[in-house]
């Protein structure tokens, strides 16, 4: 495979070890920032939040967050704790996508029948 | 009637491609094709003749390795693992039978003759699979009418498959008057260009107006009044043919064409009549309607078009005798010896109760031979019927197989029908009544919690007959529930004795439970070399019993891999939590207790290995089982303490361990040729749930493609 699609394969997966070797930046900024490790990923995963990410953006960053412990209401609940911030257009049309990051497709439930949820 | 230039086209052009295709209705003359091809290809022909049963991906692919082993001895593993139950069909055996494909010595051809038989998406997408590992010379056959459900698009755009159709099958005059005087037949050269033109060149029509002039007599071509399709041709000679034969000779080929296979004994059961085995011998040497099984002139059936021909001409004319002639096939099955293809003609004649009947009696044998699909099948048609309710016996064995297989939600619906169910007399293991089955379910579901388990278990050791196959079980039930409640050395006594009584019956489940509970205890305690010593044991029994895909031997696993990291040995312990990772997925629910007890396990073998973020997947994991069933003992607050012990480790970022049940259930699928959309059909996922969990995967592995993630779960063990 050619260099620059592996590139931009990895940078479209988000994947923070490439993306360090890469941009040589270091990403991981907890250690600095003496935050606790679940409190520092819920923290990038409000940034993220914020500043209209990708999907695979809050994917990672979820991704993070559960490696540090913290569950699916927390998840949720960093995106109503950015809403009077960020605005509720935001929230709205993040919800999906970081729903998805969940494993839960909002739109394809939506779509859905009682008895096909079973 | 040797199909010469065809054959030479199999040999010279079709070589090239590792997949032939022929495709085309009754009667074509596809399977007479590949027999003279086999004969002359100079290369062995591995032979599987699909039917209706092969719809289970387990009992196709064996009869693919059967197949294979007669041509070339296979490594006796792969039958091992067919053979045991939840043995993973993309992850374990597809990849395993490519392997032999792959590397055959000399090149050989796979036949897959009545393809159109199956339709269980598993199988064919297991045989599509399987065209990607053809090695070099070496070919696949499939031969079906019309197009089954292979990926034959990909293949005719990248030039892997060479098609054969009912064009190139066609009869010219020429082929078709030797076709005729191959049966014997001698018509004038106007009547056998006549005779092709009407039946445009139809192998099938062809034979059937051969059959009907040899019924005649001689000369007499029988053409008059020929319509121009198939359907036409085939009413016309059957009108014809039939009104030829003596009626007692009709009787005899329509009543035994709702037969699979015939022989003498069963001929004479079905008919309920003497001298069959005769009757098949003579038709077969008129040479025409018979096709023989074995060697020894046993085993018979009929050429499929003429048996469509006489299976319709018994509806039509003896409509009511149809389920009865099923019912004997049925019962001769049973008394020599082949429940299955009992089950297949009970089925075929709608008798709920029949079927019932013999599900209760053969299930757990078909099940530990390691047919659950096969099994699940059979749960499934009667569920569908309402035949579940009426006959609570079935609808335990039913709930159980799905509970232990990763099944929740078909268990659920299963135990419920037996708790409303109805059952009366003595079971098949002899116990007094369906309450100690009902009994023993209720323990292992453990739907009404722990103290309630306590007593349910306790009912069914109490009542279960001494050869039930469910006594193991029981008394593994009532050491878990003293477990739970605390007891620790009165459950250990509980376990020894789960042990010694399903040793005695060979039931190997809830030995290898109990042992692995054992082992845990002995953990718990400080016994480190006892819990070695058990959890080996464990292990060996899984090996010999061929449960290494059992869901239910991962605790056994897990307590194993804690002691290996115990020991220091690190290698054996990732292999081990490899095998508890790709089983852990179809450990669910259904079995709550054994379900968050084998993530404890599992977590606080990550913790040992400073993998915070792996034990946090399976906390989160218990978290969901907790959430559907609280009232579990002692484990919530394991669950909590092993919380507060996680909250202060360091996280690194997410790998292989942090993959989800979600995750791992996609996994084994990204090894196919489906598309994502097409995996989420399969698993009743949306196609973006599907993109966001490989996604997810591939980030986790560190790879950027599906087939890096293949590789590298390969080389973790994950698959």
């Amino acid at each position: 495979m050619a260099e620059y699609k592996e590139t931009l394969r990895r940078l479209a997966l988000n994947d923070e070890r490439f993306i360090e070797s890469v941009l040589r930046m270091a990403l991981d900024t907890r250690d600095v920032s003496g935050l606790d490790p679940k409190t520092h990923a819920l923290v990038r995963l409000a940034a993220s939040l914020a500043t209209d990410a990708a999907p695979s953006s809050y994917q990672s960053n979820v991704g993070f967050a559960m490696a540090a412990g913290a569950g699916v209401e927390e998840i949720v609940g960093v995106l109503i704790a950015v809403a009077p911030a960020v605005g509720l257009t935001r929230v709205v049309s993040a919800a999906p996508d970081l729903a998805l990051a969940l494993g839960y497709d909002v739109d394809a439930a939506l779509e859905m029948t009682a008895e096909d949820a079973e | 009637m040797p199909r010469t230039a065809l054959i030479a086209t199999l040999n010279g052009e079709a070589r090239a491609t590792p997949v032939v295709f022929l495709s085309a209705g009754a009667g074509w003359g596809k399977t007479t094709l590949l027999a003279q091809w086999a004969d002359e290809s100079g290369r062995p022909f591995a032979w599987v003749s699909v039917d209706e049963r092969d719809n289970d991906p387990i009992v196709l692919l064996t009869y693919v390795a059967a197949a294979l082993d007669r041509v070339a001895p296979l490594d006796p593993a792969v039958f091992e693992a067919l053979a045991s139950p939840g043995t993973s069909v993309e992850g374990a055996l597809v990849p395993r039978l490519g392997a032999v494909l792959a590397t055959l010595k000399e090149p050989i051809v796979l036949v897959l003759d009545d393809l159109h038989l199956v339709e269980n998406p598993r199988a064919l997408d297991a045989i599509a699979a399987l065209a990607r590992h053809v090695a070099e010379d070496s070919q696949l056959v499939l031969s079906a009418r019309g197009e089954p459900a292979v990926p034959l698009a990909v293949w005719r755009a990248r030039g892997l498959a060479f098609e054969v159709g009912p064009d190139d099958l066609r009869m010219d005059a020429d082929e078709s008057g030797r076709l005729l005087n191959a049966a014997g037949v001698e018509l004038a050269v106007g009547d056998v260009s006549e005779l092709a033109e009407r039946t445009e060149g139809w192998p099938g029509g062809l034979y059937l107006a051969a059959l009907s002039a040899r019924a005649r007599g001689q000369g007499h071509s029988g053409i008059d009044g020929f319509g121009g399709s198939d359907r036409a041709v085939v009413d016309y000679l059957r009108a014809e043919l039939l009104a030829c034969l003596p009626a007692d000779e009709i009787r005899f080929l329509t009543r035994t064409a709702v037969l699979e296979r015939m022989s003498g004994s069963l001929c004479d059961a079905v008919l309920e009549s003497t001298g069959s085995a005769q009757a098949l011998e003579s038709l077969e040497r008129s040479n025409l309607f018979l096709v023989p099984l074995d060697r020894e002139r046993q085993w018979y059936r009929y050429h499929h078009l003429f048996k469509e021909l006489l299976r319709s001409e018994l509806e039509r004319a003896e409509p009511e005798l149809v389920n009865e002639l099923l019912c004997r096939a049925a019962d001769w099955c049973v008394a020599n010896g082949q429940p299955e293809a009992a089950i297949g003609y009970a089925m075929e004649a709608g008798e709920t109760e029949r079927l019932a009947f013999l599900v209760e009696q053969h299930a757990q044998a078909v099940y530990q031979s390691g047919r659950v699909a096969t099994v699940g099948r059979w749960f499934e048609w009667l569920e569908h019927r309402q035949a579940l309710e009426r006959n609570a016996g079935v609808a335990v064995l039913g709930a159980m197989v799905a509970a232990i297989h990763g099944g929740p939600a078909a268990s659920d619906r299963w135990a419920d029908a037996a708790e409303n169910g109805v059952r009366e007399g003595v079971l098949p293991d002899g116990s007094p009544s369906i309450d100690s089955w009902l009994a023993v379910l209720r323990a292992v579901r453990c739907r009404s919690g722990a103290a309630r388990m306590c007593q349910d278990a306790a009912i069914a050791a109490e009542s279960l007959a001494r050869r039930s196959q469910f006594r193991s079980t029981a008394l593994l039930c009532l050491g878990l529930a003293r477990w739970l409640s605390g007891e620790s050395e009165e459950a250990d006594d509980l376990f020894a004795d789960a042990v010694e009584e399903g040793l005695e019956l060979e039931a190997s489940e809830p030995v290898v439970v109990a042992l692995g509970e054992r082992a845990a205890l002995a953990i718990e305690r400080g016994a480190w070399v006892d819990a070695e010593t058990l959890s080996g044991r464990a292990l060996t029994i899984v090996r010999h019993a061929r449960m290494t895909e059992y869901p239910t031997s991962i605790l056994a696993c897990a307590v194993a891999a804690r002691v290996a990291l115990h020991r220091g040995r690190a290698a054996q312990a990732g292999e081990l939590m490899a095998r508890a990772q790709r089983l852990r997925p179809r450990l669910t629910y259904a079995l709550p207790h054994l379900a968050v007890q084998t993530r404890l396990e599992l977590a606080r073998a990550c913790l040992t290995l400073a993998d915070a973020a792996g034990a946090w997947t399976m906390l989160r994991e218990v978290d969901a089982i907790l959430r559907r069933q609280p009232d579990l003992g002692r484990l919530p607050a394991e669950v909590e303490e092993l919380r507060s012990s996680l909250k202060t480790m360091h996280a690194h970022a997410p790998g292989a361990s942090t993959l989800t049940a979600a995750e791992l259930r996609v996994l084994p699928l990204l090894s196919t040729h489906l598309s994502f959309r097409e995996i989420g059909d399969r698993v009743y996922l949306s196609r973006h749930t599907v993109k966001s969990h490989a996604a997810a995967i591939y980030r986790k592995l560190n790879v950027s493609s599906r087939d890096g993630a293949v590789e590298r779960a390969r080389e973790l063990g994950l698959l």
